[in-house]
């Protein structure tokens, strides 16, 4: 007999006899010492293949999942080397525990491996599945949109006004600072890398104009939308989202309702609303943050940049500004509660959709901000 | 002989703000019983057991598990109770993204340094006590409530814990779904000696179960009977006692 080193909570004592390989547990088997158990073990197992095993549990205080666990484990070596262990003289308590258990089927099962290799021609089919899906979805998500804004519209008393102006508060409101911030120092860049170029040619002056046209035109709108969809987009995706997993979209089907009306026309009227606001905002900081490069670095009077901006800003300027902001914020508010309604799962689908909704919108405005100036220009010409 | 109690509460007062949930709340949880928290719907039963396995601090009083006060205490010796505890939550609160084996394997990897093949064992051997075989790689939205509430039961076992927590088990559940999941507790605490906390108004599983149990009760925010429910059904003489185990409105 060899005892083991002294331990914790269990002795193991093992010894070859009459051609049996006898273990004898004492003791507490158990998680902690589970690993220890299980490095006592093996080395018999393996100095002796073949040899048949009996495990002697009568001295067995206490056994829990991971002693039982490893008590398979080696009953699987010693079936592997073509032998047999039988667990003998088990106290009631591990004997009940035994008897919970279908011993042969774990022994059999192997927590099979999740991952396969998937072939390139699957992924590529997959993919197409998934974007054909995807597409469907958007058609028809933007066609019962269509009809529940005309219902709206119509029956504009039904829509849900107190929710309309909390989420103006949410979008715009609560925007404004980084909007500022955003904005200010986008035109402050702008006005330095401007005021490089112009004083070469001794033309400072025209930086007002510059930052004015591309603040007004193309920056003001396109980084609110930006800042927008970083903010609100994912804020509905995730909101609408976390409805659908916990089934509230479906209790509000249940109760008669149309989620669409419910959840995204307030959405989608208080971010139209506010957009063109936070734009001109975004416009004027930024010409602001210009205007203090023009000042201190060219020399350019208060007065003169002033007369310069507004010499070269005309209400089409303005006009466009804004038309693209309302169209930025439909698509912003549309995209971000459609991924809501695609939400799948739990806690995982709903980032996976916040984050999608903040590309897509994103994506989306960039797009539709270049067909804008490719439509105009071709319109001008 | 007295058995040794496992969790000991003290004047124990809740509050969520300035709001009252319960005062004066005291009892004992004796080592391998099944002891029940019950109770009508709002009383305050769910608090109670989050401030029973640390999840939640109470406003005053005392909480002692396994010897540790959870009142005061947020440090290592309650990370070292966590593994000693396993909770069963009303919904499973499996995690999402991880298939059910994932699952299970959590607190045995967080815990302990098994080998791998050990804890493949154990995963398999937990999902096989709560008759999951076969569902190790199914996603939580893939399965029904009540295997949901099964995977979750596996994960809290994962490690045989000294203390399970239950806040109603069988809740969503059918009667012949909640009765197998009555008979897995027992055979468990009889053949483990875990001790059991549960939370629930189902009567069936109650007299099915528990062992002791306290009742609270909404008007007063405090227990109003303490003992076997069996005995209570029968021979309280306290009337609204009677009326919730005999579902008297």
């Amino acid at each position: 007999m060899n005892p083991s080193p002294a331990m914790k909570d269990f002795k193991l004592t093992a010894a070859l006899t009459e051609g049996r390989l006898l273990f004898r547990f004492e003791g507490r088997l158990e998680a902690r010492n589970a690993r220890i158990l299980w490095e006592e073990c093996v080395p018999w197992i393996e100095r002796h293949p073949g040899v048949p095993v009996r495990a002697e549990l009568s001295g067995v205080e206490y056994l829990d999942g991971a002693a039982l666990a490893v008590l398979l484990a080696i009953e699987n070596r010693v079936r592997n080397s073509g032998a047999d262990l039988i667990l003998e003289h088990a106290p009631p308590r591990t004997a009940a525990l035994l008897d919970l258990v279908d011993r042969e089927a774990l022994i059999e099962a192997a927590l099979p491996t999740r991952s396969r290799r998937v072939s390139l021609v699957e992924r590529l089919g997959a993919a197409g599945i998934r974007l054909y899906r995807d597409l469907s979805f958007q058609v028809s998500f933007v066609g019962e949109l269509a009809l529940v804004m005309l219902h709206s519209l119509r029956h504009p008393f039904r829509i849900r006004w107190k929710d309309t102006i909390n989420h103006m508060e949410r979008v715009g409101v609560d925007a404004l600072p980084i909007v500022a911030l955003i904005a200010f120092l986008v035109g402050l860049v702008m006005g330095f890398q401007g005021s490089m170029s112009l004083r070469q040619y001794g033309v400072g002056v025209l930086l007002a104009q510059l930052i004015a046209l591309v603040m007004v035109e193309e920056m003001g709108p396109l980084l609110t939308a930006i800042l927008v969809a970083g903010r609100s987009g994912s804020a509905f995706a995730s909101e609408i989202g976390t409805m659908k997993v916990s089934e509230e979209l479906d209790a509000l089907t249940t109760m008669g309702m149309v989620p669409l009306a419910f959840v995204v026309i307030p959405k989608l009227i208080a971010t139209a609303v506010v957009m063109p606001f936070l734009t001109l905002f975004a416009d004027l900081v930024g010409i602001v943050g210009g205007m203090i490069v023009g000042v201190t670095m060219l020399n350019v009077s208060f007065g003169g940049y002033m007369r310069e901006t507004v010499s070269i800003l005309e209400i089409s300027h303005l006009v466009h500004g804004s038309a693209k902001s309302v169209i930025f914020a439909f698509l912003i508010a549309g995209i971000g509660c459609m991924r809501g309604f695609q939400t799948e799962g739990g806690a995982e689908g709903v980032g996976r959709q916040t984050t999608s909704a903040v590309v897509s919108g994103i994506f989306l405005v960039v797009l539709a901000n270049a067909l804008y100036r490719i439509v105009l220009q071709s319109w001008s010409m | 002989m007295e058995v040794e109690p496992v969790i000991q509460v003290r004047d124990l007062e809740l509050r969520y703000g300035e709001t009252a949930i319960l005062r004066n709340v005291s009892f004992d949880v004796r080592r391998g019983e099944i002891f029940g928290i019950l109770g009508g719907s709002g009383c305050g039963k769910s608090t109670l057991l989050k401030h029973l396995f640390g999840l939640l601090r109470p406003y005053s009083g005392s909480i002692v598990v396994e010897g540790v006060e959870l009142a005061g205490n947020h440090g290592n010796a309650l990370e070292r109770l966590r593994s000693k505890i396993g909770v069963l939550f009303q919904s499973g609160a499996l995690i999402s993204s991880m298939c059910v084996a994932e699952n299970v394997a959590l607190p045995i990897q967080e815990h302990t340094r098994l080998p791998r093949p050990i804890t493949d064992t154990m995963v398999l051997l937990k999902l096989q006590m709560v008759d999951l075989s076969g569902f190790e790689h199914y996603f939580p939205e893939e399965l029904s409530g009540g295997m949901r509430k099964r995977a979750a039961l596996a994960r809290a076992m994962a490690l045989d814990p000294e203390i399970l927590f239950f806040d109603e088990p069988s809740a969503g559940l059918d009667p012949v779904t909640a009765a197998e999941l009555d008979h897995l507790i027992l055979t468990i605490n009889r053949s483990l000696n875990t001790t059991m906390v549960i939370v629930t108004h189902d009567l069936d599983s109650i007299f099915a179960v528990v062992d002791r149990a306290v009742l609270l009760d909404k008007n007063t925010r405090g227990i109003l009977a303490e003992g076997d429910p069996r005995i209570l059904r029968d021979s309280s003489e306290h009337e609204a006692v009677r009326r919730f185990f005999h579902r008297k409105p």
